[in-house]
């Protein structure tokens, strides 16, 4: 089991160009989704979807495959803002039908213009290689996580929720809440205990 | 155990005292902290090293923080190439464009890159690179220039000048523009067309957002880009707060579709390019090459339009009706719209917005002429049309074309089925004009039957239903009719309320049903015969809707927090009375009719009186909101649910908390079951529980459901539950065992509100595509209608009135079935071993069976009883038919002969021995003149019936013909084989007219429809396929039980297939409403307003 920790996942990628490179960004996409699209209104939208359309792309750009991960992950990066923004396009068309039952004020379009600047971001050519590959793994260890662990972790961290709110999205108390972090963060540092 | 987990405990609340001080914006002293709670201090330690090292990890990740809008940063957004990006400035189906600054020139540029990879969409980068490159060699002060063309990371991408000052789209955003000033803008706009024109470029998607402005620069020296060195403030200089001065000079850009005269053109990728409202009719019906010079002229006559009367020639709510506008209509005058529009201009601009390209102006040049004679004050040369005449010459000139259009239209909304348009297209651009619009019209219609059948299967209801209504109608057959059908389980649907209907409830007699909208009414309908008996508006909209148990009141839950209650009889307002802060959620009457319990966003539960107004009861509750309330039968209880995975129930007598639980999630319906003993709770899992209410304890789950739960109703004798939401599937299953009952597509999106009818079988349900539909549990039960034998059917055949299905099986029986129900009409026991053929005389009063055992048996069609055996003591017969004079009959046996025999005491007439390996299947035409045989030997063989003569050998198929069919009119043979092809052959030259390929196993059955138009067949693969004769492509594949389909037959009257398979079944897919009378279109009869 320590086997495959101790190999760098940017190796076990350049050397196995099998046809499924890009599940390994799965994780990856996944999670930088979540912390851009406003949870509000993630249960609204076919954010799965997304990242399934996007590894579909992946699998068809067949070049892509020979990439270093910083590239490929920029790629994936830009290929995610665009589908996501489709997405979004369409729960803003269905939002009328949905009548009442969405939060007026949650405003996606701010959410995709940031991973379009993400996207920008992260082409620049100081950005270490090294970078990608913890993303990779941090994205990976989150999604071995209980589902409330994870989430309670994404509303935390990045999308800067208060405890209170946390607890009413997830319909527990603060103390549970307390207890999801606590948990989950274990959790993480046995799963990251040779990152640093 | 208890004392590790009250230490738990203490540790998750000393993490959440210390994370809620952090929030607070307290600094964090874990020191100080742990000083009072020491036994904590390792724990807390830990969990703050943990969060610290997550922190540290996550830095290679995005924070939300690091991704606000660079506005108002002052660092950049990145660079491509040597381009610094300053702001994003738009963003495009496919493209982003950027405000960049370029660093070796300092100079502020545009840029322009497409966000997709060059593998995913090859058609996206050549039509970007083309645009670039077209553009690049425009050299003219009329047309944005570009600088570089490059890629970025395997983005491709180009720069070019900047313009601060907006397009022509700004320019008029507010209001129409002056008619010399118009006249003039577009009279710049075509001399640099004229340019592009000769250089053999033509625009495709001119639109004002196309036309950029460069303004004066020394009238307002702060639009200089160069003089800007601050990217922040010249992003702030868009548009807003500018004053700009002087004449704007119009540069045309964006050569996105542009395409170079001499090419070939690359509509074959099956794209439709441009810009609805902006686009030319012939960029929508015409072939490609008719695209051209005129197009733009047509362009530059919208953009007049648009600076004319301040809007596009034409705009409708959605775009393909925009386009079938623009190729159906002619605009409105322009000085319908903007009084002030001269004759002249407007003459001018209807001229360039001719449907036909040759009523334009020839060329770019001459309109710009025509609009300097204007400018000058001289006369025009352009002659002016009466509109009378124009929309009379229109609609004669193209009558197909009107039609077609509306097809295209819908196959564009269809999506990704444009290439069938266009390949077509393609082919036939040759051929004669009418027969190519037939052709593309049938295409059309294959991919709209097609698209619904997807669109169906995806749930789209409402989507399947609107393709289907926009097919062109002389093509429409049993597949539409099938598919239409398939649409409207329902019994009945009403429509009228402009939102989503949020409730829904029954009078107490069933016999009327009021409907409760967030279109702030309340709706009183016949439930029987959907007519809308009153509508009473409301302040605010209606959230829920409650029918008072002696019938006289209705009361309604606002979102402005009011409860109205109104006479149902009279449809008076009986009180209004503001209840709950927020929404009232949830409603429902005491069964007393006297009190009502109402639950809000506010938390609060309350029971009241409705007469007076007065609270009896108000409830606090940690619900938040709370969403539902419901009495029990006996109305000694209520219960609340919502947000807080709570469960509440209260006395209605002594206002005491009776009980309360916790849910695993949020329960957002709740209701008793009759016996009072049980709570059935809906929640946002996409479960449906039952609860003990004594103990809150789960007693069954109902799983079906594929999304959240948002409406669930208990039949009166609690026997079943109807459950609906967000799937938008309408579930009736049984309250005891969980089986499902029924399973109906009943809304396009969420499905909100559900009641039974106290009495009888009906459903109603309302949703969000603002419908009401009312089902009834005794329509079929399964889709389609089907019953069974105890093993493999082997074939099967319709009477010839069309009654009667009987079924041929392995089972060793013969069975006879009514052919609308399926219901069971007899059991014919006889033969020896499986029974293999069948065949009904023409008057059907009588049918013959065959089989294994060799014998042919007659039988009694009303008696089901035996006549007697006809022949026997053969090898197994695997086909048998009887002869239109019901005196001989045929049957072919597996040693490769077919006899022809008596009907009444089995004399032998003839003999043959026809295929080597085994004769499949043996059939008489209609006229009775002909007899095919086919078998083992791959041919199919037609005899003289009279002579024994052997007519034609039709023989091209690889495999063993499994069957062979005749159509009505004795014209064709259709030969279905084990290859998967199906040959149909024209009988007078005994030619192969076409090879349907299709299935993808062997082909066990084929029949005719009786129009001769449509022939199903069915096979290995588990399907039965409907194909369209004419262009000899599959319409429609039915998926039925994973089984091999053996027999497949057209019902008389062309309304039904029957089929029979392996799955031990016989299916009925009906394209007709078998309880209903209908007249004329079916689909009208349930739409009413």
């Amino acid at each position: 089991m320590a086997a495959p920790m101790s190999t760098s996942s940017s190796d076990v990628m350049h050397d196995n160009l099998n046809d499924t490179w890009w599940e390994e960004f799965r994780s990856y996409l996944r999670l930088l989704l979540d912390v851009q699209v406003d949870p509000t209104i993630r249960s609204k939208t076919d954010l799965s979807g997304v990242v399934q359309q996007t590894l579909l792309d992946a699998h068809q750009a067949s070049s892509l495959r020979q990439s270093p991960v910083a590239e490929r992950a920029a790629w994936l990066r830009r290929v995610l803002a665009n589908n996501l923004n489709d997405e979004l396009r369409k729960y803003r068309s269905d939002k009328r039908d949905v009548g009442r039952e969405l939060p007026l004020n949650s405003c996606p379009d701010d959410s995709f213009d940031h991973l379009a600047e993400l996207a920008v971001e992260g082409s620049s050519p100081s950005t270490p290689l090294r970078r990608e590959e913890t993303a990779l793994r941090v994205a990976a260890a989150l999604d071995c996580l209980p589902a409330a662990q994870r989430e309670a972790i994404v509303l935390q961290h990045w999308h800067g929720w208060t405890l209170a709110q946390i607890a009413t999205h997830l319909g527990r108390t603060r103390m549970a809440v307390a207890g999801l972090l606590k948990r989950g963060l274990r959790q993480l540092r046995e799963e990251l205990r040779d990152l640093k | 155990m208890s004392l590790s987990s009250s230490h738990e405990q203490r540790l998750n609340a000393a993490i959440a005292e210390l994370l809620e001080a952090m929030e607070r914006g307290e600094t964090l002293d874990l020191d100080q902290y742990v000083i009072t709670h020491s036994d904590l201090e390792d724990d807390l330690r830990t969990f703050f090293q943990d969060r610290l090292r997550f922190q540290i990890a996550v830095a290679a990740l995005p924070s939300a923080k690091s991704l606000t809008p660079a506005i108002g940063r002052d660092t950049s957004l990145g660079t491509i190439g040597n381009y610094q990006l300053l702001k994003l400035i738009a963003r495009g189906g496919m493209g982003v464009v950027y405000m960049a600054r370029q660093l070796p020139l300092n100079r502020t540029v545009a840029v322009k890159m497409l966000l997709r990879g060059t593998d995913s969409m090859p058609d996206e980068v050549r039509r970007f690179q083309t645009e670039a490159e077209s553009a690049a060699q425009l050299n003219h002060p009329g047309i944005v220039p570009i600088y570089e063309v490059g890629q970025h990371e395997g983005l491709p991408y180009f720069s070019m000048r900047y313009f601060p000052g907006g397009s022509l789209a700004d320019l008029a955003a507010s209001g129409p523009l002056e008619a010399r000033e118009t006249a003039r803008l577009v009279h710049d706009v075509a001399i640099a067309l004229e340019f592009a024109h000769q250089h053999h470029v033509v625009h495709r998607d001119l639109k004002p957002s196309n036309v950029l402005l460069d303004w004066p620069v020394d009238e307002n020296p702060s639009t200089s880009n160069e003089d800007c060195t601050s990217p922040l403030n010249d992003s702030d200089s868009m548009m807003a707060g500018r004053a700009y001065r002087g004449q704007p000079k119009p540069c045309i850009s964006d050569f996105g579709l542009a395409k170079r005269l001499s090419e070939n053109g690359d509509t074959q990728s099956g794209q439709i390019l441009g810009t609805p409202s902006y686009m030319a009719p012939e960029q929508i019906v015409g072939s490609s090459a008719s695209i051209g010079p005129a197009t733009d002229i047509y362009g530059l006559g919208a953009i007049l339009y648009y600076l004319l009367t301040g809007r596009p020639p034409f705009q409708a709510a959605d775009p393909f009706d925009t386009l079938r506008q623009v190729c159906e209509h002619d605009p409105v005058p322009p000085s319908r719209l903007n009084p002030s529009t001269t004759r002249d201009l407007e003459t001018i601009t209807l001229r360039c917005l001719e449907k036909k390209s040759e009523r334009r102006f020839p060329t770019a040049g001459a309109l710009a002429a025509e609009l300097e004679r204007f400018l000058d004050g001289r006369p025009i040369l352009s002659r002016r049309i009466g509109y009378c005449e124009r929309s009379f010459r229109w609609s004669k000139r193209q009558p197909v074309v009107a039609s077609l259009i509306v097809a295209v239209i819908a196959t564009f909304v269809a999506g990704g089925l444009t290439s069938a348009y266009f390949g077509v297209q393609a082919n036939r651009r040759a051929n004669e004009e009418h027969e190519r619009r037939r052709e593309l019209e049938r295409s059309l219609y294959r991919s709209q039957v097609m698209q619904v059948d997807l669109e169906w299967q995806s749930n789209n209801v409402n989507r399947a239903d609107q393709i289907l209504d926009s097919c062109e109608p002389t093509l429409r057959n049993w597949e539409w009719r099938f598919l239409k059908r398939r649409c409207h389980p329902e019994q009945l649907m009403f429509h009228g309320h402009g939102d989503s209907v949020r409730e829904i409830a029954y009078s107490p007699d069933g016999c009327r049903l009021v409907s409760a909208s967030i279109d702030k009414s309340v709706r009183l309908w016949d439930a029987k015969s959907g007519e809308l008996l009153d509508v009473w508006n409301c302040d605010d909209s209606a959230m829920g809707v409650a029918w008072s148990a002696n019938g006289e009141l209705v009361a309604v839950g606002l979102e402005n927090g009011q409860v109205v209650v109104w006479n149902a009889t009279s449809g008076h307002r009986h009180l209004c009375k503001s209840l709950h802060h927020g929404g009232v959620n949830g409603i429902s009457f005491h069964p007393d009719s006297r009190k009502l319990a109402s639950c809000g966003d506010d938390g609060l539960v309350k029971l009241w009186d409705v007469s007076s107004g007065d609270e009896t009861f108000v409830w606090e509750t940690n619900l938040n909101p709370a969403l539902c309330v419901a009495f029990d039968a006996r109305g000694e209880m209520v219960a609340a649910s919502g947000d807080g995975n709570e469960v509440m129930l209260w006395d209605t007598n002594s206002g005491q908390l009776r009980q309360s639980f916790m849910t695993d999630a949020l329960t957002s319906r709740i209701l008793f079951m009759p016996d009072g003993q049980r709570l059935l709770a809906a929640d946002d899992t996409a479960t449906v529980r039952t609860l003990q209410i004594a103990t809150g304890k789960v007693l069954s789950s109902f799983d079906e459901h594929m999304a959240p739960v948002r409406a669930i109703s208990i039949s009166r004798d609690g026997t079943k539950v109807a459950s609906g939401g967000k799937d938008g599937t309408l579930l009736i299953w049984d309250a005891d065992s969980g089986e499902l009952i029924r399973d109906w597509k009943a809304h396009h999106l969420t499905v909100l509100g559900i009641a039974f009818c106290p009495h009888g079988n009906d459903v109603v349900s309302c949703g969000v595509d603002r419908l009401i539909r009312v089902w009834n549990l005794e329509s079929p039960l399964v889709f389609p209608e089907s019953a069974g034998h105890t093993d493999r059917v082997n074939e099967i055949a319709f009477s010839s009135n069309g009654d009667l299905v009987a079924s041929a099986s392995k089972d060793g029986t013969v069975r006879l079935w009514d052919a609308k129900s399926a219901a069971a009409e007899g059991t014919m026991i006889g033969h020896e071993g499986m029974v293999l053929a069948l065949a009904f005389n023409q008057r059907s009063d009588w049918l013959l069976s065959a089989g294994e055992d060799g014998c042919v048996l007659r039988w009694d069609t009303s008696s089901k009883q035996l006549l007697g055996q006809v022949a026997g003591d053969n090898k197994p017969i695997w086909s048998i038919d009887v002869h239109p004079d019901g005196e001989r009959f045929v049957f072919g046996t597996e040693d490769g002969e077919f006899q022809v025999r008596n009907v009444h005491h089995g004399d032998l007439k003839w003999r043959q021995l026809a295929h080597a390996g085994g004769v499949k299947c043996v059939r008489f035409s209609s006229d009775g003149k002909l007899l095919a045989s086919s078998g083992q030997d791959a041919t199919v063989r037609l005899w003289n019936v009279e002579t024994g003569e052997l007519m034609r050998e039709l023989k091209h198929q690889r495999g063993t013909i499994w069957h062979a069919a005749f159509s009505r009119d004795g014209n064709r043979l259709a030969s279905s084989c084990s290859d998967g092809t199906v040959g149909v052959w024209t009988l007078a030259s005994g030619s192969l007219e076409q090879t349907f390929i299709g299935h993808t196993g062997i082909v066990y059955a084929a029949s005719f429809s009786p129009d001769g138009s449509r022939l199903a067949t069915a096979g290995f693969d588990q399907t039965v396929k409907v194909w369209e004769l004419t262009t000899g492509l599959d319409l429609l594949t039915i998926r039925g039980p994973i089984w091999s389909v053996n027999s497949v037959a057209f019902s008389p009257d062309g309304q039904s297939i029957a089929s029979g398979g392996s799955d031990s079944r016989v299916h009925l897919w009906h394209a007709q409403w078998p309880n209903r009378e209908v007249a004329g279109n079916p689909a009208n009869l349930f739409l009413r307003d």
